[in-house]
């Protein structure tokens, strides 16, 4: 991928600007670029992927996925940045969980700039959302949101 | 399952466990959560929790919930594992930095599970056919957190030889009989049929998972069955055709030897290094492991 060097550190910085990411977390997890997405690898897996050519499905968790107008982070990848997170997480109640999960979509004002957020949960990081004039759209992906309906019952 | 009450000596204790359903079990994934805050969400849902003797990482739960039905599994704070599934990856003895390969690796719950155990700091390789089998792989590797995975989709049989790793757990597509708890079809046993026509597909993939290896890498062979077709023959067959030899498997678990003998037919001695669980031994299902290393 042309300038995947730069586009890595455009990603870094995206994070730790939108979402409050240390730096510090940079010397654990890499950045590889691949189909359209950023996928975080332990550094240990670098040396393969290069030797393993497309034939790889998956390398590590997809993190971003890399659209024509911009960075779009995924839920993977921010429920497995958690508790790193520190900006931009909208905490939702239960209903207004329920009502993003079936409708797709929340209206609701909030001192947030315009762009992604990190959905949150009584207290746990469950994925992706897009922020913008007063609505919160999900952008959790469909089988993940189906299997998070099937557990809203159980959810206090 | 009559096959085999000459080879299973506590036969009455056996028959009894394989009609009890089969306790909650799961992991804990100290790559997201520590055990003790685990154990708070334990707590937390209202459910009583045992430790595994032998693992760190495994409980048993004692809850009248659906297991599979909490926020927390849905994060990937547990895996749902049985007892005996561990046993695989604990005799693997994985480590930080080594390239590892688990050649039939979906659903996933011993590819985390050695990532969990390395801490995401060894190189693992995680290939499976199928595209159903593949995203459900993927999709355990994301949900628990497992960044040292990569995913691939290859036949086991041709698996590219100019990969090496320095371990390699084949956890073999099988009969299925050790499943008996889950599954109560499977008390009666897998036809002989299916079973010889599968043992062909083991030993072709066993060969294929020590041509991968590094010389003196470990190969740890896994089963839930108990036919000795798919276990103890499979072994025997790859002793006589690739350079390796049978390893203790040391961990402190109740378990049965593995037969040097069935149907009249004799096997290499070191066979009796090899692990059959049965049922009552972790009170969980049944299966089979041995652990053999390449030589030279």
């Amino acid at each position: 991928m042309p300038n995947s060097k730069k586009l890595v550190e455009e990603i870094k910085k995206y994070f730790e600007k939108r979402f409050g990411l240390s730096r510090k977390i940079w010397g654990h997890h890499i950045i590889i670029l691949r189909n359209e997405i950023g996928w975080l690898i332990n550094p240990q897996l670098y040396d393969w992927i290069f030797n393993i050519g497309n034939k790889a499905y998956s390398l590590g968790i997809p993190f971003v996925r890399l659209l024509p107008k911009g960075i779009k982070p995924t839920s993977w990848g921010l429920i497995f940045m958690g508790r790193e997170i520190t900006r931009n997480i909208i905490e939702l109640g239960l209903e207004d969980l329920r009502g993003l999960l079936y409708r797709g979509r929340i209206k609701g004002s909030r001192d947030i700039e315009t762009g992604y957020v990190a959905l949150g949960y009584n207290g746990e990081i469950i994925g992706c959302g897009f922020y913008k004039d007063g609505v919160l759209e999900n952008q959790i992906p469909k089988a993940r949101r189906k299997s998070l309906l099937e557990i809203l019952p159980q959810l206090k | 399952m009559e096959r085999y009450r000459q080879i299973i000596s506590d036969w009455d204790k056996f028959s009894y466990y394989c009609s009890q359903p089969l306790p909650k079990t799961l992991r804990v994934n100290t790559l997201k959560v520590s055990l003790d805050m685990m154990e708070k969400y334990f707590k937390k849902l209202g459910w009583s929790f045992k430790r595994f003797d032998f693992c760190l990482w495994g409980y048993e739960v004692q809850t009248g919930d659906e297991i599979s039905r909490t926020l927390e599994h849905w994060l990937g704070y547990y895996y749902i594992q049985e007892a005996t599934s561990f046993i695989s990856v604990l005799a693997l003895q994985p480590q930080p930095g080594e390239k590892i390969l688990d050649l039939c690796a979906a659903p996933g719950g011993k590819t985390t599970f050695i990532a969990q155990i390395v801490n995401n700091k060894a190189s693992i390789w995680a290939n499976d056919i199928g595209f159903r089998r593949i995203r459900a792989l993927m999709a355990n590797i994301y949900r628990m957190g497992a960044v040292s995975v990569i995913v691939t989709g290859y036949n086991g049989l041709s698996f590219p030889q100019k990969f090496k790793f320095d371990k390699v757990l084949l956890d073999a597509p099988c009969s299925g009989e050790g499943n008996m708890r889950k599954d109560p079809r499977r008390v009666k046993g897998a036809e002989l049929g299916f079973i010889n026509n599968i043992s062909g597909l083991q030993k072709g993939l066993i060969q294929r998972a020590i041509d991968v290896l590094n010389p003196g890498g470990i190969l740890v062979y896994s089963t839930c069955t108990l036919a000795p077709e798919e276990n103890e023959m499979v072994i025997d067959y790859v002793l006589r055709k690739r350079k390796v030899k049978v390893e203790d498997i040391d961990l402190n678990i109740p378990y049965s030897q593995g037969i040097t003998e069935w149907n009249g037919e004799k096997f290499h001695p070191d066979l009796a290094k090899t692990m059959r669980i049965y049922p009552h031994h972790l009170n969980s299902g049944g299966g089979y492991i041995a652990k053999l290393k390449k030589i030279g």
